[in-house]
């Protein structure tokens, strides 16, 4: 018999203990009595936390109530139609204050921006040698079309760029977003290529002042919610926009 | 009592019901195989009293969290997955309290005769041990010990391997 063997035997061949499987069964019994205990004093805790919360919530409007400080004296505060906001691009620069329409958004956010008028047509800087026209940019149905700070959707923009220029940007956004990653950000791996990200429906675009293009992702979509809404900057060698004014 | 009562209420009924199955099927696993649980207790420790104690241990933690157990059907491996890291665990806890290495709970005569095989099995790692008792030991197929690990069946493989390259051993994986 080799040493392997012998081994085996040996182990195979251990004495179970007598008592063991009598243990086994109080054991069971005292675990199963355990845990019932221990349910009802979490249901019970649950309960009492339940109605604390519950009471100090019919409570205070109660006491407010009864105190008079509610009737009166409040100042009617208006919202602001337009909304200003400032994009991080991510590689410490902070965009240009201006009008934020989230097109994916059912908010009461005013579109400041005036109808398309022949002094504010962009014309785009092809980067291949596909024929374009100078193209007008059109209203969303929300009255954004993605200049000056007003968001519109990606899909509006994908109409104008040749397929080129959609995969140069879409790489653009991957490289940017590899590089974001090597500094220890947080970006959900689903989205590596982000061809499918560009392309969601509800995914916004805008056209700072500068002319330069920059790209929106709803907070959650490609990273965790709790880093908000996030940019991409596109340089002018990808995408060049510029404004004739 | 009145309080208690409506408390239990509380309790979802259905899930009730599936606790008492999964307390079923986990209780006859247990009563059915405590021997194989014991032979892997006593591997790693070579002690009855211990190899009893994590057995007990185990079958307690089992029971108390059977409602941690997704599917009955999984229910042996589960088990024994709780059983070894109940032993590495008393291992690791052993050799937090002693200052010197544990040795062999065996007369001192007898370890003059440990063969150079069985000082390499016990200076295998926790997990490398694992899959040498319960693939030759316990004679379990290969699926079977990567659902007890936790790993995937190519990682339980390339792992037994080594670890038979390791002791030097000739063996069918």
């Amino acid at each position: 018999m080799t040493e392997w063997e012998q081994m085996k035997k040996e182990y195979r061949d251990v004495q179970i203990p007598a008592s063991g499987p009598h243990q086994m069964l109080e054991t069971i019994a005292k675990a199963k009595r355990d845990r019932r205990s221990s349910r009802i004093k979490q249901a019970v805790s649950y309960s009492t936390v339940v109605a604390a919360v519950l009471l100090v919530v019919l409570l205070i409007p109660g006491i407010v109530l009864f105190s008079g400080g509610f009737a009166s004296g409040r100042e009617e505060v208006s919202m602001k139609s337009d909304m200003n906001c400032t994009a991080s691009t991510g590689s410490g620069q902070e965009s240009t204050k201006g009008s934020y329409n989230n097109a994916g958004n059912t908010g009461d956010y005013a579109n400041s921006m005036s109808p398309v008028t022949s002094q504010n047509k962009v014309t785009v800087d092809s980067n291949d040698e596909a024929e374009y026209g100078v193209p007008e940019f059109s209203m969303n149905d929300n009255g954004s079309n993605g200049i000056g700070g007003t968001a519109a959707l990606v899909k509006d923009l994908f109409s104008w760029l040749s397929e080129a220029q959609q995969n140069a940007l879409c790489e653009e956004i991957s490289r940017q977003l590899e590089e974001r990653r090597q500094q220890g950000e947080t970006y959900y791996t689903a989205y590596d290529t982000l061809t499918e990200a560009v392309l969601l429906e509800g995914q916004s675009y805008y056209i700072r002042e500068d002319g330069l293009l920059v790209i929106l992702y709803a907070a959650g979509i490609i990273a965790p919610e709790s880093q908000g809404e996030i940019s991409f900057v596109i340089p002018k060698e990808i995408i060049n926009v510029e404004e004739k004014r | 009592m009145k309080l208690f009562a409506g408390e239990l209420r509380l309790i979802n009924a259905k899930g009730d019901r599936a606790l008492k199955t999964k307390d079923a099927v986990i209780s006859e696993i247990l009563t059915t195989n405590y021997a194989m649980f014991y032979r892997i207790a006593f591997g790693y420790v070579h002690s009855e009293a211990d190899a009893l104690d994590i057995v007990q241990e185990s079958a307690y933690k089992a029971i108390y969290h059977a409602g941690k157990l997704k599917k009955t059907e999984f229910a042996r491996t589960w088990i024994c997955r709780i059983v070894i890291n109940e032993a590495i665990s008393f291992l690791r806890k052993q050799k937090k309290e002693f200052a010197e290495p544990i040795d062999w709970d065996i007369p001192v005569q007898e370890a003059e005769d440990m063969t150079d095989l069985y000082k390499a099995v016990e200076n295998l790692k926790p997990e490398e041990r694992t899959i040498i008792i319960l693939r030759y030991f316990e004679d379990m197929k290969l699926e079977e010990i990567a659902e007890v690990c936790g790993e995937s069946l190519s990682t339980v493989k390339s792992r037994l391997y080594r670890t038979l390259k390791k002791l030097k051993l000739d063996l069918e994986v």
